[in-house]
């Protein structure tokens, strides 16, 4: 007889120690393997003696073993850490991280051992490779310290100073840089008054690197920077008493101060060349030694202007990461002074003339010319964090932001500026939107329309769209002529227009035309970012945005979304793909912004749009599709739109289905219920008896709606399924066919699961395939619109009566969507029925009963 | 469980007490002594953090602010006023303070600094209403004069501005004093307005546009507004006794429920549900209870108070409402039944205010905090306005006081650098991003190969010393004059650059080998 062999982790450990840890020089190859084996099994893991211990008493050999191995993996470890083998080092490292992380007994016993260790490797001459593993592990277990008192005095006060140090000393690893300054900003974020003594050199190596002379990797940079935001946890010297301290808030009020300055001292030498408020060299002089200390600019021009842009980027990324590093108490933000900082770099821009006076080399303002962008750049980004940190208190200042805005809106449209440039203002005016709202967008909207529209227009290749046939010719002119059509269309964006451009197409140029090769296409980044701006100012003000520049925006999308649908396009064959996954997903995020929000004036999109985000549903990326679905249940409540939860009597609650909690019980849970201490007593009696009855019934309403639902659920979706065919065929003619054609694998899933919905009293069980698909769309549906289908169902339920039953049922437009519905079409039609006769003369389910007889209760206890 | 607290005070001078009280349970939390603030003069500041609450009140008789915190009875913090402001406001998301004086005068603070942004004549009798949108985009004022302004926010703080404002909209269609305002949810082109007054009606505005949707008239004069979370139904507060009172003694002071959605019988016999506003029709709520174009269904109303009714508030989620009346009496209603479920009977004169909130932080008395919150920033008001920045925004120069600087706490993530999503993708960056890489790694190859790259590096080197010596002798005379506060003796600054450079360039070279 064969006897089971269970593997425990006792085995699992000790096999991993003789096997694969037994070696010096082999260990390193089998550390993925050994950590691997670790963590999926935790076996090192506290739990594991905890629960064999409490098991039972005959397991206390067991336990005992456990620990045992516990002491042969954390001896053999320590061997590693001692072992000669750069790579046995290494790997104890590792196993070492490891082990803090899974086992608090092991961590506790052994920190002490290892923390000596460690501290002590790092004074020895070790490869980089080596030296990164053990100060990411002494960071971790100086961490893992820092809430224990207990350790305070053995490990974190002993040896944390020769650990600062030691990483200080390390400093001239280029390659470890990024490691200690993300080690020297949490030591001194959990223990500022131990780090007190490294301040200074910190200090000193973090600005060392912002200073703009060395081209260093923007990670080193980045790091620096947000090392030396942390340093104001420490606090600083108060220069004027030389035993009080600062507190870190007014440390990091005089930090971000400190930057400005220096900031205003690149930007003094930056524009010498032109005509602009000179900020005052007494007042800039600051006080930090070191951000005053940095090297002066090179005499010779060539070299002096790349260095200073350098240094007011990497001063910038200072800066924000000032503003972004979290703070323990409120800080004093110097507003005024950022702006002022933000208004200067922005004044100064590609059109600025050269100043006049004399002495002016012209070779230095071209310099200058060159790289103002990088300089803009940097202050969107100081600009935007800005506005996300300090939220309602610019907004006394809104007017002058949207100046400059415009100002920046203005000199980035057009072709001649880099897209990252375009990007980032669009990004600026996207934040300042977000915080300000309409007032703001009412300020900025002319030009920012204007540029929007520049960024969307289609190639002048448009003549292709099968809706803008005959509008323009592939000249370099059809810019305008684009924008003349769109407005000629604004009062039929939606389906009128289409039928109108269509018309028009007859007439005119009926050829597909090649992409003019000298037309520049926008690149995808700057289109992303102009849609997203699009889609919030629509979001935002929507109805009061300008009638024709709306038109035009709704109109462009939707031909974007075209043509980005039909495959017919020159530009995607072009060398770059012009609509990009993204780029498409942005599309139909605007469409959604866009009737969500409609406007008054024009006709709506929806009717068109139900058709785009149908065809949608066919992109073969699937984080597109899914927000296909999620705009096609958005159409759906703006065709059927629902009533809010309205106020019913108690008396009588719904019963929930299995699983399921009422919507009313999740409140009285989280608030507490109240006691209703009298009741309408004549009302309540009758409701009782009423409730009585139905107690014993509604078991059996409950399946009589189940049974229902089954039989209503293929109407609908033959209905639906014939309405989406009418939509296809009045406006996607070639689309059902051009999708089976088109796509391989979404598309035949999407036909199947349509299938399925429409057959659903068949069930082909044997299609496991649909089944999923089905499910997963269903399930994607429900996290999100469950919650208001279910409180909603009453109220659709009443509503229901009056509206056409079948009307409502052909614009559901996806499969899923109709399953979801089905549910409450079964109520609805229950209570349609009952409703149809007068009152109080039968038994009524219990949804309608309640609801009719609430206002005559009223008028009674009245 | 989230205990639901609400807080109330009195304008009554004998009085003098704000208490905090559990909803559910009607057991005291706290009282907060010396504050007799008059109708509307309470306004709680939110704060998005984990800060001690405040709430400030304005004492008419006085002209002094008291500010409060959950952490102790007495006043926080007292500061004289401008003006005596007889209402008050605070934005929804806690940063400015708006109050309002017996002589129609506005006044705009900001909380944390205590500047005072703006002060301007908006009406021609006393403001008795002030509110800010659920946006915090534009605030509403209300008056005797019968009129409710509807200003844009982000005018009256703009420093750039330097004429009066003037409102965004006037809603003049009222014809008694003002009472109460309450906005809806969504943005400024979705919110609907509710506007009570004197007049026996309530209004319903679209802020979009600001028309007039729809008028409910009542039997009584309204004093006070509760709107619905969900809008479907707004309730109403009499300040007259209702015609079915049976005596003077014992007469009924009622809350009307208005429903913005109702059933209506069609001709074929349908029943359909539809909102009521639109059209500026009329609507008749309380009169009667009879049928009312083909409409069945009686008065929905709150029987109980037999004195004017002043303040309502509805609890989170509009399940349970609280009324206070001029006789101190408080009654807490189960909103779907329209039973009273509770009376709270400790205030001894009218109350003037009252607010339901969460029980905040400060009031916990768990393990997990060591140390009590911090109080939310708050800065004695000033009483003239500050000065006003120039065309050209904020001076370069502008060397602002630290009490011009708002107070913010910053979270972790308010990162405003999403630059990795779309600007990464731009092709633009990525070429200088490689460009960058590529400059490194070739000077840093030049460096390490033999040969010709051994001048380079050697002159690299010079440079560098030379700058180290300039930098010395600056220093040098830096510590001669003695401007400087404590110099290091070793200007470890530049030597470690040096050395770092040097090895940079080194190492640096081998990296990009490697790799």
């Amino acid at each position: 007889m064969a006897v089971a062999v269970q593997a425990t982790p006792k085995d699992l450990l000790d096999s991993l120690i003789r096997r694969y840890l037994k070696d010096d020089l082999t260990v390193i190859e089998y550390v993925p393997f050994v950590v691997d084996a670790l963590t999926h099994h935790r076996l090192l893991h506290d739990r594991n003696e905890q629960a064999v211990s409490g098991s039972s008493t005959g397991s206390a050999n067991t336990s005992q073993n456990q620990s045992t191995q516990h002491r042969i993996w954390a001896q053999r470890v320590r061997a590693l850490l001692e072992s000669q083998q750069p790579g046995a080092r290494w790997a104890g490292v590792c196993f070492v991280r490891v082990t803090a992380q899974q086992s608090a007994s092991l961590f506790t016993d052994h920190v002490r051992t290892w923390v000596t260790l460690l501290v002590g490797m790092l004074s020895k001459p070790e490869s980089v490779v080596n030296l990164e593993a053990i100060i990411s592990t002494l960071s971790e277990l100086f961490a893992k310290t820092a809430k224990r008192p207990d350790l305070k005095s053995d490990v974190s006060s002993k040896y944390l100073p020769d650990f600062h140090n030691h990483l200080l000393n390390h400093k001239d690893k280029k390659e470890l840089l990024p490691t200690i300054f993300r080690a020297l900003a949490q030591s001194v974020a959990l223990f500022p008054t131990t780090f007190r003594l490294a301040v200074d050199k910190t200090e000193a190596l973090c600005v060392a690197y912002m200073d703009g002379r060395f081209d260093l990797e923007p990670e080193i940079i980045d790091a620096a920077a947000r090392c030396f935001a942390a340093l104001h946890w420490a606090g600083g010297k108060n220069p004027n008493h030389p035993t009080e301290r600062f507190t870190p808030s007014e440390q990091w009020r005089g930090n971000v101060q400190e930057l400005i300055k220096a900031m205003h001292r690149c930007l003094n030498v930056l524009f010498s060349t032109v005509d602009e408020d000179k900020a005052d060299e007494n007042e800039m002089a600051g006080r930090n030694k070191y951000l005053t200390g940095m090297h002066s600019p090179a005499a010779d021009a060539v070299q002096r202007y790349p260095q200073m842009f350098g240094r007011f980027s990497s001063l910038s990324k200072a800066l924000v990461a000032c503003l972004t590093c979290p703070t323990k108490d409120a800080v004093h933000l110097p507003l005024n002074n950022i702006l002022a900082l933000l208004t200067r770099v922005f004044d100064v821009n590609t059109k600025t003339p050269m100043s006049d006076a004399r002495g002016v080399d012209s070779q230095e303002y071209f310099i200058l010319i060159s790289g103002i962008s990088s300089l803009h750049i940097a202050s969107n980004v100081v600009l935007r964090t800005l506005l996300a940190t300090a939220q309602d208190h610019l907004v006394r200042h809104m007017s002058h932001l949207a100046t400059i805005a415009i100002k920046s809106i203005r000199h980035t449209s057009g072709g001649a500026v880099s897209s990252s440039l375009r990007t980032s203002t669009y990004l600026t005016v996207e934040s300042c939107i977000q915080a300000f709202g309409i007032p703001f967008v009412d300020m900025v909207q002319v030009p920012l329309m204007a540029s929007l529209l520049e960024d969307l227009r289609m190639p002048s290749s448009r003549t292709v769209n099968p809706l803008e046939l005959g509008a323009g010719g592939s000249n370099p002119n059809s810019r305008a002529n684009n924008h003349t059509n769109a407005v000629k269309h604004k009062g039929g964006a939606g389906g009128s227009g289409g039928r109108n451009r269509r018309g028009g197409g007859q007439g005119g140029q009926g050829t597909m035309s090649t992409l003019n090769p000298l037309e520049d296409v926008v690149p995808a980044p700057v289109l992303i970012a102009a849609l997203k701006v699009l889609s919030l100012m629509v979001t935002t003000s929507g109805p009061n945005l300008a009638p024709n520049a709306r038109a035009a925006a709704d109109t462009l999308v939707v031909t974007h979304l075209l043509n980005s649908q039909h495959h017919v396009n020159p530009i995607e064959q072009a060398e770059t793909p012009f609509y990009t996954a993204a780029v498409r997903a942005q599309l139909y995020k605007m469409l959604v912004a866009s009737i969500s929000s409609p406007a008054e004036t024009q006709s709506s999109l929806v009717s068109l749009s139900v058709g785009i985000f149908k065809a949608g549903l066919s992109d073969p990326e699937k984080h597109v599709r899914d927000s296909c679905l999620m705009a096609l249940t958005i159409c759906d409540l703006v065709m059927h739109s629902r009533l809010p939860p309205m106020q019913r009597a108690r008396t009588v609650a719904p019963v929930p289905a299995p699983g399921e909690r009422a919507v009313q019980d999740t409140g009285s849970a989280l608030f507490g219920a109240f006691e209703v201490s009298k009741v309408n007593s004549a009302t309540t009696a009758d409701q009782n008896e009423i409730d009585t009855d139905e107690e014993e019934d509604e078991e059996d309403e409950q399946e009589d709606v189940e049974m229902q639902e089954q039989k209503v659920a293929p109407i609908p979706s033959s209905s639906a399924y014939g309405s989406s065919a009418l939509v296809n065929e009045a406006a996607f003619k070639p689309q059902e066919q051009k999708v089976v054609i088109q796509s391989s694998v979404t598309v035949t899933d999407l036909a199947d699961g349509q299938k399925g919905e429409k057959e659903e009293d068949e069930e082909d069980e044997d299609e496991e395939e649909e089944e999923r698909i089905v499910d997963a769309s269903i399930n994607v549906t429900k996290t999100t619109f469950s919650s208001n289908t279910v409180s909603m169902a009453p109220a659709t339920a009443r509503d229901q009566r009056t509206k056409d039953v079948s009307a409502s049922n052909t614009s559901l437009p996806t499969a899923t969507t109709l399953t979801m519905t089905t549910s409450t079409m079964a109520v609805t039609s229950k209570v349609g029925e009952a409703g149809s006769d007068e009152d109080d003369d039968i038994v009524i389910p219990e949804i309608n009963m309640e609801d009719d007889d609430d206002d005559d209760d009223d008028m009674d206890s009245d | 469980m989230f205990v639901e607290l609400a807080l109330t005070s009195s304008s009554d001078a004998g009085d003098g007490t704000t208490y905090l009280w559990n909803l559910h349970t009607g057991s005291m939390l706290g009282s907060f002594k010396q504050n007799v603030s008059p109708l509307q003069s309470l306004a709680l500041v939110n704060n998005p953090r984990n800060l001690g609450t405040i709430f400030l009140s304005a004492q008419a008789e006085k002209g002094m602010m008291h500010v409060y915190n959950f952490q102790k009875d007495q006043v926080f913090l007292k500061f004289p006023l401008p003006d005596k402001i007889v209402c008050l406001a605070t934005s929804n998301r806690g940063k400015y303070c708006a109050g309002g004086t017996e002589n129609g005068r506005i006044h705009i603070w900001e909380i944390a600094t205590g500047i005072l942004h703006r002060t301007f004549d908006a009406h021609y009798k006393k403001i008795t209403v002030l509110r800010f949108s659920s946006d915090d985009t534009v605030m509403f004022s209300g008056s005797e004069d019968a009129v409710v302004h509807v200003w844009m926010v982000n005018s009256l703080l703009d420093d750039s501005q330097t004429d009066s404002p003037a409102p965004h909209y006037s809603w003049t269609d009222h014809t008694l004093p003002i009472t109460d305002i309450q906005c809806g949810v969504g943005r400024f082109h979705g919110a609907r307005v509710v506007t009570s007054s004197l007049d026996h009606t309530c209004k319903l505005w679209d802020l979009s546009k600001g028309v007039l949707l729809t008028t409910f008239l009542f039997p009584t004069k309204i004093m006070a507004l509760a709107f619905d979370p969900a809008e479907r139904f707004f309730l109403a507060a009499s300040g007259t006794p209702a015609s079915t009172s049976s005596t003077a003694n014992e007469a009924d002071y009622l809350i009307y429920q208005a429903l913005l959605y109702k059933s209506k019988y069609t001709q074929q016999g349908y029943s359909t549900i539809e909102a009521v506003d639109g059209d500026s029709g009329l609507e008749q709520i309380g009169l009667g209870g009879a049928k009312r174009n083909g409409v069945r269904g009686g008065d929905l109303v709150f029987r109980g108070h037999h004195h004017p009714i002043l303040r309502l508030a509805l609890n989170f989620d509009g399940s349970a409402l609280v009324s206070g009346d001029s006789k101190g009496q408080l009654m807490v209603w189960d909103v779907a039944s329209r039973q009273m479920v509770r009376e709270v009977k400790q205030h001894k004169g009218a109350i003037s205010s009252i607010t339901t909130l969460f029980q905040p932080v400060d009031l916990y008395s768990n393990t997990t905090l060591t140390e009590k919150p911090k109080v939310a920033a708050i800065t004695p008001f000033k009483r003239i306005p500050q000065a006003r920045m120039g065309e050209g925004g904020p001076d370069v120069n502008g060397n602002n006081s630290i009490a011009d600087d708002p107070q913010i706490m910053i979270a972790t993530s308010t990162s405003g650098v999403d630059e990795s999503d779309v600007l990464a993708q731009s092709q633009e960056h990525q070429m200088l991003e490689n460009v960058r890489r590529a400059y490194v790694g070739s000077r840093g190859g030049l460096s390490a190969s033999s040969g010709a790259s051994g001048t380079k590096l050697a002159q690299e080197y010079q440079d560098l010393q030379l700058k180290y010596q300039e930098l010395e002798a600056k220093l040098a005379s830096l510590t001669a004059s003695g401007a400087a506060a404590p110099v290091p003796a070793q200007p470890s600054l530049s030597s470690s650059d040096i050395s770092a450079a040097l090895s940079g360039l080194r190492s640096s070279g081998t990296k990009r080998r490697k790799a």
